[in-house]
């Protein structure tokens, strides 16, 4: 269905997944009350993605090394991803018979959770995967629960934090001498220097989606707004997460006038509406062709670009433009991002339990999903990281790394995998970004959309057909006249109904 | 037969009209024709650049930068495309035949006046193209109660049936085969299954050839059915199996992008270049197929040939 | 059959009861040769029919469909309250009454020049090349179609640009799509559209023009009174089979071509689009189907309506 958000989603997934913060070392005991393994079971259970070509094999040894353990074997059917979003709810609504699947809050967790597709594993984590729930922070058990019941099995971390950016010429920057992007003004000036000096190039960064994320995300500089749904917002320090309108806001009214004087200018015409010629690999987007100033993205964009220029021995330099909030702090990142649910149809969630266990924190079971068969699929390198064999290419590579669903939110992540040692700018910026993140009021907070479906349905057609083209500044009337039509569209369409029930579950959440 | 004598007697004397009538026709379907060849050669010459030109310069009418790179990723494996591809073969030709033998038998038969009941029955196979009962029903219905998942079958029982192509050879039927025709055979004592199969089927060939043209595309083109119910890589057909790799392609390129603890070079896939290159794949069969259909399109069929 | 209802004698009613009886008896064969196809919809049409009630009820996974609670109307709510159904019944109707008349008038018009077209070569390589585009998936089609009007950089802009004339930028123009989304589409389709009227040409019995010209007919005179009446229930069958999805749009075109641009929704936005677009976030069964049983009913009704009709005027024609 749309195969250019799914795998951006996947890249923002891997992203985090690749942040995960150190924790310590799992020291692998497990109390198992007393269960009956005499029966050897198979269980089958959905992943999203495609096997590597030599998945079978790796499966074999894992394989093994279950039955032996748990007298159990397992199979991973593979959701290509251009399929995911239709097959993964077809599958979990049918009602179909299998033991586990993939879940991520972008996956529609909550959703499915609340339509019932999940087993209620409250108490049996604790008897059956008891490492897995020792590991995980406590507080990311409340991103996988609802109405106060497990549902599923989050990663162990909390903290995965890059902010949204856009990676810029650094170089013309400086060559046009406009001063450092802090601001949203700041780019401006970038963008107007651009335009002036190099009028073939491209002035609007609309990837990942065709709102306009420069706004979006060039307004934290001056509010301190969460949350964002439907343009409801509350000031991330509140303790106690009022909501408000952002349109109703003076700085909501700047930015889009600032938006349409862009917009008048010329930085960009009407194309940013049809949201095409965008490709997804770093080398071949039109920034790395030098047609684009500038390009939306995330700290790992960053990276691949300057490795980009590295490569090809441009004499370019990168940089990352990116805004904090007046606070000083970035968001931290979703709490679930990826995760594992026993489905309500499994005959066996003690032994899936028990096998998802063993998989996501016992070390050798990490090292099989996450590389392959040793010596077969990858050897240690000179520098301790795993590393292909010789004379096996990326192309031709019998397992891929990351390729397995599992292998983005194994446990202990930094304990067991090494650590790369040398550091680039992108990497420094990771850090420095992680050190900032904080969690607003309502971290973990998932609103339940359940008896919403209607208003909900006219806020998205509201939000796609009147607040998209006013964040890329096409103003109908006037700039007050315009989100004045937008307020009161929502109004009809009951975005105050959607304010008060979100509101009280926000005060439920709150323990108010 | 009498095709072959008609065009001497008339480029003898050609008329003003049929001057005229030529001067249109040939400019007019010169002028679509290449309207509709122009994209589809920017695709084949797309499919032949380098990405990295197409992204540059754009769409050209003739390959910027050639490189055969998009085919060389898509046949890596030839073994694998050559099983996907007899897979198409097999699911095509089957679901051909059968629906084409299915339609038209009834097709005959709600075409006859003497059937009292046709109009009835013939609603109660259009209805289904009005309702249908959703996706979820109908998956749960496949799955779970005609164990349909990676069964072949699953390909080829639901589409041999469309309610479309059955009325349009019914509507063959009704106009094209003159009921004298039908009362006489049925005087000289054939039944109407006779008559189907004896003067019916022979009348109605360029209405089978077209209408079975249409239903060998629709079976050759479905990628929807196979991702319903196969994850058997042996039981992938063509369409489906090039629609997972080019995902799979572009995945992996996001992967190795962005997994910095493994020392991974870069990937180089042109997806764009290589969803042009898989449109080319997938359409170069069945325009294959087309021409030896196209023979049945260019000579008119003559009752009297069949009375006699 | 007149032979054995002959046999009957006695009381006009009972007569009448028996020679319905025979009747009946005697369309078995009809029956026998109807049951196979008719097997197959059963079973992969009429039995997933029952997912109709998805529609009213608040459908969760552990109830499944019979189990669930029933909701009444408030899964079609998100439609009649929007404010925008009559908008977006009004661009269905008549985006798809312009495909119909244009689509049946160009592929009508290829199918018969076509087959006029003397040289068998010319025929060949011309009627192959109008299908090339039915093969070129509207992804693709957008992605060029995207590069040729772009309002910078396209090739027509440049060309217009060239000719001294000011750049058409048609993605915030409206009005324009109601030109260029038919073009597309009979683009697209009327060259494998035209197959269909194609073998019915082929289907003529070839005497009725030989006698035509005995008469001294012209070539125009041939096509209007031999070729297009010929044509005539062909051209209706298909219009019927159109019409039959009336509010049924055409949402892979639609969604490639403009995708979420809301610049142009008034004249652009169409049943499906909307239900994609509002049914996007929350993915919920029970409101897509109820959107889908909507179109249905209204299909339904309407070509009830065509039906009885074309059955008052022509009964031959009707579609049952």
């Amino acid at each position: 269905m749309n195969r250019r958000n799914s795998l951006r989603i996947l890249a923002l997934a891997l992203m985090l997944a690749l942040m995960l913060p150190g924790l310590p070392a799992a020291s692998a005991e497990a109390e198992l009350p007393p269960i009956d393994l005499s029966e050897e079971v198979h269980l089958v259970g959905y992943i999203p993605g495609d096997p590597s070509r030599e998945n079978d094999e790796m499966m074999k040894v894992l394989n093994a090394k279950l039955k032996e353990d748990i007298n159990t074997t397992i199979e991973f059917k593979f959701l290509n991803w251009g399929e995911f979003f239709e097959k993964y709810p077809l599958i979990l609504a049918s009602g179909e018979v299998f033991d586990f699947a993939y879940i991520a809050s972008w996956a529609d967790f909550h959703a499915h959770a609340a339509r019932g597709a999940f087993a209620d594993i409250t108490e049996m984590v604790k008897a059956y995967a008891p490492d897995v729930y020792r590991i995980a922070d406590q507080a990311v058990w409340s991103a996988t629960s609802y109405h106060g019941k497990v549902y599923g099995i989050p990663h162990d971390g909390l903290d995965i934090s890059t902010a949204y950016g856009f990676v810029y010429r650094e170089d013309l920057r400086k060559k046009y001498g406009v001063q450092e992007l802090v601001t949203l003004e700041d780019l401006g000036d970038y963008i107007r220097a651009i335009k002036k000096n190099n009028p073939e190039m491209a002035t609007a960064a609309r990837d990942a989606t065709n709102n306009n994320l420069m706004l979006r995300y060039g307004l934290r500089n001056l509010t301190s707004w969460a949350f964002d749904y439907y343009g409801l917002v509350y000031d991330r320090e509140d303790p106690d997460a009022r909501l408000y309108s952002k349109y109703e806001t003076p700085e909501y009214r700047d930015g889009i006038q600032l938006m349409a004087d862009w917009k008048n200018e010329g930085f960009w015409d009407t194309s940013v509406m049809v949201g095409q010629d965008f490709v997804n690999e770093v080398d071949q987007h039109p920034f790395s062709q030098g047609l684009s100033a500038f390009f939306g993205g995330q700290t790992g964009d960053y990276s691949n670009t300057i490795d980009f220029i590295k490569d090809f021995g441009l004499d370019w330099e990168a940089g990352f433009h990116w805004v904090k909030y007046p606070s000083g702090h970035i968001d931290k990142g979703d709490v679930l991002n990826d995760g594992v649910s026993i489905s309500a149809t499994s005959k066996h969630p003690e032994r899936t339990l028990m096998a998802m266990n063993l998989i996501l924190t016992q070390p050798e079971y990490k090292w099989l999903i996450g590389f392959g068969i040793p010596e077969k699929h990858y050897v240690i390198g000179e520098d301790g990281f795993p590393t292909l064999p010789p004379g096996i290419t990326p192309d031709n590579a019998p397992y891929n790394y990351f390729m397995h669903a599992f292998s983005w939110f194994l446990y202990d992540r930094d304990s067991t995998f090494p650590q790369r040692q040398e550091k680039d700018a992108a990497d420094l910026l990771e850090e420095e970004m992680n050190a900032l993140a904080n969690a607003p009021t309502l971290y973990g907070f998932y609103l339940d959309t359940a008896d919403l479906a209607t208003e909900l349905a006219a806020l998205n057609d509201i939000w796609i057909e009147y607040e998209m083209p006013l964040t890329w500044g096409f103003i109908n009337e006037s700039v007050e006249a315009d989100i004045a039509n937008l307020i009161a569209k929502q109004k009809a369409a009951g975005i105050d109904k959607v304010r008060e029930e979100a509101q009280k579950q926000i005060d439920a959440f709150l323990g108010k | 037969m009498t095709t072959q004598i008609a065009p001497r007697r008339k480029r003898k004397k050609m008329h003003k009209d049929r001057l005229l009538l030529n001067i249109i026709a040939y400019s007019f379907v010169a002028l679509f024709a290449m309207f509709c060849l122009a994209p589809f050669l920017i695709m084949i010459s797309g499919s032949l650049s380098a990405q990295s030109a197409i992204i540059v310069h754009g769409y050209t009418l003739w390959p910027r930068d050639f490189s055969t790179r998009a085919y060389d990723v898509l046949f890596a494996a030839p073994d694998v495309m050559l099983g996907a591809f007899s897979v198409s073969v097999i699911v095509t030709a089957s679901g051909t035949v059968l629906s084409l033998l299915l339609c038209s038998m009834a097709a005959y038969a709600l075409g006859r006046k003497n059937f009292g009941h046709r109009n009835k029955v013939a609603f109660v196979f259009y209805f289904t193209t009005l309702f249908n009962g959703g996706l979820v029903p109908y998956y749960i219905v496949m799955v779970n109660h005609y164990q349909m998942k990676n069964n072949p079958l699953a390909l080829v029982l639901p589409g041999l049936v469309s309610v479309w192509n059955l009325l349009l050879l019914r509507n063959f039927m009704k106009n094209n085969i003159p009921d004298s025709l039908i009362e006489s055979a049925k005087i000289d004592g054939a039944g109407e299954f006779t008559v189907y199969v004896r003067i019916a089927m022979p009348l109605m060939v360029p209405a089978l050839m077209a209408i079975g043209f249409f239903t060998a595309i629709t079976y050759w083109n479905d990628w929807f059915t196979p991702m319903l119910f196969i994850d058997q890589e042996q039981l992938v057909p063509l369409q489906y199996k090039l629609y997972k790799m080019l995902n799979t392609m572009n995945a992996l390129a996001q992967i190795a992008a962005r997994s910095k603890d493994f020392n991974m070079p870069k990937l180089d896939l042109p997806g764009e270049t290589i969803k042009l290159a898989m449109a080319v794949v997938a359409a170069a069969p069945i325009m294959f197929l087309y021409s030896f259909i196209q023979k049945y399109f260019v000579k008119g069929v003559t009752i009297g040939a069949v009375k006699g | 059959m007149s032979k054995r209802v002959s046999l009957v004698h006695g009381h006009p009613a009972a007569r009448s009861r028996a020679s319905r009886l025979a009747r009946t008896h005697s369309y078995s064969v009809f029956y026998a040769m109807v049951l196979p196809a008719f097997a197959v919809l059963f079973a992969f049409s009429y039995i997933p029919l029952f997912g109709i009630i998805v529609a009213f009820k608040d459908y969760n996974y552990r109830d499944g469909i019979w189990g669930s609670p029933w909701s009444g109307m408030k899964n079609f709510q998100f439609l009649f309250r929007s404010g925008k159904l009559g908008l977006l019944i009004n661009n269905t109707l008549l985006y798809n009454i312009i495909f119909i008349i244009m689509g049946m008038v160009f592929a009508v018009l290829l199918a018969i020049l076509v087959s006029e077209v003397r040289s068998k070569w010319f025929k060949k390589i011309a009627q192959s090349a109008t299908f090339l585009p039915n093969f070129m998936s509207w992804v693709i089609i957008s992605t060029i179609f995207y590069n040729m009007v772009h309002p910078r950089l396209g090739v027509i802009n440049t060309l217009m640009k060239a000719l001294g004339e000011a750049p058409v930028d048609v993605y915030t123009k409206t009005g324009i799509w109601y030109w260029l989304l038919p073009v597309l589409r009979i683009w697209k389709t009327a060259g494998f559209g035209s197959i269909i009227y194609f073998a019915a040409i082929m289907g003529i019995d070839q005497e009725c023009y030989e006698s035509a010209k005995l008469d001294g007919a012209n070539v125009f005179q041939e096509i209007w009174h031999i070729t297009l009446p010929m044509l005539k229930p062909t051209i209706v069958i298909v219009t019927l089979l159109n019409l039959g999805g009336i509010l049924r749009g055409d949402f892979d075109m639609f969604y490639q071509i403009i995708g979420n641009n809301g610049l142009l929704f008034k004249s652009t936005d169409i049943i499906d689009t909307y239900v994609f677009r509002t049914l996007m976030r929350t993915n919920d069964i029970g409101m897509s189907s109820a959107a889908g049983f909507f179109q249905s009913l209204f299909c339904f009704v309407f070509i009830l309506i065509v039906n009885l009709l074309v059955k008052r005027i022509e009964p031959d024609y009707a579609l049952f």
